[in-house]
């Protein structure tokens, strides 16, 4: 019966003007930092550099210097192998001869004005792999002991080697067998590698370190030799400098900066028609448009040239769910601020001297969820959100924008629409 | 019983849905008047009061007398329009459900029907395109407004046989329905740009009650006449929205005649009248409808057969006016009107499912009064079940 006199209608384009109310109007609406924004900040160590899986060296690179340690597993005390007979024979007392450090490195993200010379070292002083920095070997708890050279403080020279990025996509150390020796005494706290770049101007990307060691079984031909590879423990990288970020905004690099925004209500928010003389009396209440898009506008600015990302950006923005007593930084994140993320930022939008346009960080869902309101089913809305990039762990150098207070601070742009009141004729 | 009327009901949904009657007359006012009959009906005038022979026309409640075995009638109308307003055309279509009505016959001379069909339609949908100015760019806007739904009627009618050539019935319902109105922009240039849509519905409510009779002084002739009397329709806000309306429907009089001119062969002629004026004081617009007049007739030749079965054919011609004005001016429908029916299966006592069909070709509205003119085909398709 629910069917019965009911009926279903294509639409047409023509007879517009006898719709009878319904008239639909979209406007654009910008709002300036202080009609939106409670407070902005940026903060970092959600990802640290041991926790990454490259490592990033680099020789005074636009003032940047970053260096990488690792420590790498023990020799094995056992080595199974197949001789020439094909018989399998197992080898508990190997004798190491020597081996090899192989920095493979990623030529896409590898900036090198031509071949470069790398220096590996013997770590000098005991340190500790998850919590080495540019200034302490050890920053665990209460335990902070500096470097007694800021940088690493690095022992004998091992090799060097130098890579030349137009051919090869890794780099060889040789490895004499004290060193091997050495790095498999697990009771020495200062066993570790120290990789440096000794050309001035290049920044290099490694996304691994292995050691390959040469050992000659005791049971077989004197002149045959046996290579097993063994990987690290642990390790890091360290670089300076790393500026404090002032009133600037951060997204991503180390240690992974984050962008977290306090944001007014918008619920009351009341604002003349744009386009409409004042005297027509013509507003736009929030609560009552329907926000197609929303955007947060933010004027890149300069990053340290050392410290540019090292690939395009790409940024997202999340709700944060603040709960009091709760650090910021500790809160948890809630739904995408959009649907969409905003375009990839190439990293010279961020490069000194250069003057990018603003760039938009999609945040209709976030901003429509405020407009409305506190709601009986959802309460009061989240006014909190934060810009991350998209892969936090993936980027080196970060981005950089104007924050309140800079010169060109954030602005919120809307488009939303309103519809006059339907009628029964 | 069960399973043909299934049957019947399952025909009737599978059934193409390519157009519509629905109308951009129905913008106006409380839109366009449905008329709640049968494709016989419709073939022959469309005014369906006063038919020799079964009707499943929910028109006149004295119809229910002189029916022996229990039966149900449904009707879908599809409709496909070419659309003209100021300059502009489009062609659309749609497709709605006019007629359900069922009989019961209680002893030889009481008969109850009960039934819902179409009363007035507010189902459109305009859609246009437009350039939005959006800060210092332009976007590509489409808009749409559509609504659907409008007022049906649902009515109890009890008929009597006073003589075997005499019957009155009376009948008492409630107009209802449902309108709903989506109003929606969207950006088809943009992906990042959410569309825009709001909708408002409000929930009819009005009480009917009619009245008729039928007479046949002769067995080849019958006479019909019917009157209803509505009460005031309520338009109560149902969503997205506070305006309520309430408006005075219309005295609806409707009289008919058909009559065998030669073995095989009825004529058929009808009027209808209906108070729309009424409505004014609702819409506070004293010029916002007229009083309407519709006339239809039409012409049924029982010769044709096939198969061995009769196939009748039907010839009909309609002209009414639309009650809401347009521009100003009040528009007007006519139609031309051919029709099929085939008995599908019978006994002795009679057939036990009727198929009839009737297409329209016509025309509303008048450019240079109204500057909206339509013409269209209209099918409309029943079909009647009957019990043992």
């Amino acid at each position: 019966m629910v069917a019965l006199a009911c009926a279903d209608e294509d639409p047409t384009g023509v007879g517009g003007p006898l719709v009878p109310g319904g008239a639909v109007r979209t406007f654009e609406i910008v709002l300036e930092a202080e009609d939106f924004l409670v407070s902005d900040t940026a903060l970092g160590g959600f990802v640290t550099q041991g926790q990454l899986l490259y490592r990033v060296l680099a020789s005074g690179y636009e003032g940047m210097t970053a260096h990488a340690v690792g420590r790498f597993a023990p020799a094995p005390a056992s080595v199974t192998y197949v001789d020439a007979s094909g018989a399998t024979r197992t080898d508990t007392l190997p004798s190491y001869i020597g081996g090899r450090v192989v920095l493979r490195l990623d030529t896409l993200r590898s900036v090198a004005p031509g071949p470069v010379r790398l220096e590996l070292h013997r770590v000098g002083e005991e340190w500790d792999p998850a919590s080495a920095s540019w200034t302490l070997r050890v920053d665990s708890g209460g335990v902070q002991l500096p470097w007694a050279q800021p940088g690493g403080t690095s022992a004998a020279l091992v090799d060097t080697a130098t890579w030349d990025p137009a051919g090869h996509d890794s780099v060889s150390f040789r490895v004499d067998s004290l060193t091997v020796a050495l790095w498999s005494d697990t009771l020495d706290a200062t066993r570790g590698a120290f990789i440096r770049v000794a050309t001035p101007g290049a920044r290099l990307r490694s996304p691994s370190l292995i050691l390959r060691l040469d050992l000659r079984p005791t049971a077989t031909n004197p002149d045959t030799v046996i290579t097993t590879t063994v990987g690290t423990l642990g390790g890091t990288f360290f670089f300076d400098p790393n500026p404090p970020p002032g009133s600037m905004l951060r997204v991503g690099g180390m240690p992974s900066w984050r962008s977290y925004f306090h944001v007014q209500r918008l619920d009351t928010l009341v604002v003349p028609c744009p386009g409409e003389p004042p005297e027509s009396g013509c507003v736009v209440r929030l609560n009552e448009a329907t926000i197609n898009y929303a955007a947060l506008v933010l004027q890149p600015d300069s990053t340290p040239g050392g410290l540019l990302p090292d690939d395009s950006l790409r940024i997202e923005a999340r709700t944060v769910l603040t709960v009091p007593g709760v650090p910021l930084a500790r809160s948890p994140l809630g739904s995408r601020g959009s649907a969409y993320l905003a375009p990839a930022l190439a990293p010279e939008t961020f490069r000194p001297g250069a003057s990018p346009g603003a760039v938009e960080v999609p945040l209709t869902a976030f901003v429509a969820t405020l407009a409305a309101g506190r709601t009986e089913a959802q309460g009061e809305p989240p006014r909190w959100f934060v810009l991350y990039p998209v892969v936090e762990s993936g980027l080196f150098g970060f981005g950089t924008f104007g924050g309140l207070g800079s010169p060109a601070p954030p602005r919120l742009r809307m488009i939303v629409t309103v519809a006059t009141g339907a009628e029964v004729r | 019983m069960m399973r043909a009327f299934s049957a019947a009901l399952l025909a009737l949904i599978v059934l193409p849905a390519a157009a519509g009657a629905q109308s951009l007359f129905s913008t106006r006012g409380l839109g366009v008047p449905l008329e709640p009959v049968d494709a016989r009906a419709r073939a022959l005038g469309g005014i369906g009061v006063g038919l020799l022979g079964w009707t499943g026309s929910m028109v006149n409640p004295a119809e229910a007398a002189g029916v022996y075995r229990r039966g149900v009638t449904a009707a879908i109308q599809s409709s496909r329009r070419s659309v003209e307003f100021e300059g502009e055309s489009d062609v659309v279509g749609g497709t709605r459900f006019p007629v359900m009505r069922a009989v019961l016959p209680f002893g030889e001379r009481v008969g109850v029907a009960i039934g819902y069909g179409g009363f007035l339609d507010q189902a459109w949908a305009v859609r246009s395109e437009s350039v939005v100015p959006i800060g210092d760019r332009e976007i590509r806007a489409v808009d749409q407004v559509e609504s659907s739904g409008g007022v049906a009627q649902g009515r109890l009618d009890v008929a009597y046989l006073v003589t075997p050539t005499l019957a009155v019935g009376i009948g008492a319902g409630l107009y209802t329905g449902r309108l709903e109105r989506v109003v929606s922009r969207s950006f088809p240039d943009s992906v990042v740009i959410d569309g825009f849509r709001t909708t408002a519905a409000w929930n009819y409510s009005g009480p009917a009650v009619s009245a008729g009779a039928w007479w046949q002084p002769l067995p080849i002739l019958r006479l019909g006449a019917s009157v209803t009397w509505a009460g005031e329709l309520r338009a109560e806000p149902e969503e997205g929205t506070t305006q309520e309306v309430r408006v005075d429907l219309p005295l609806q009089v409707a009289a008919g005649a058909s009559g065998q001119l030669a073995p095989g062969l009825l004529a058929v002629a009808g009027a209808r009248w209906a108070g729309w004026s009424s409505v004014a004081d609702g819409f506070g617009d004293p010029d916002v409808a007229a009083d309407t007049w519709e006339v239809g007739g039409g012409l049924e030749w029982r010769g044709a057969r096939a198969l061995g079965r009769p196939f009748p054919l039907r010839l009909g011609a309609r002209y009414a006016k639309l009650p809401f004005r347009v521009q100003g001016a009040t528009p007007s429908e006519w139609a031309l009107a051919l029709g099929l029916g085939s008995v599908l299966a019978r006994d002795d006592l009679g057939p036990r499912a009727v198929v009839d069909a009737a297409i329209e070709r016509g025309r509303r509205g008048d450019a240079a009064a109204t500057g909206l003119t339509e013409s269209f085909w209209r099918l409309t398709l029943s079909m009647a079940l009957f019990g043992q």
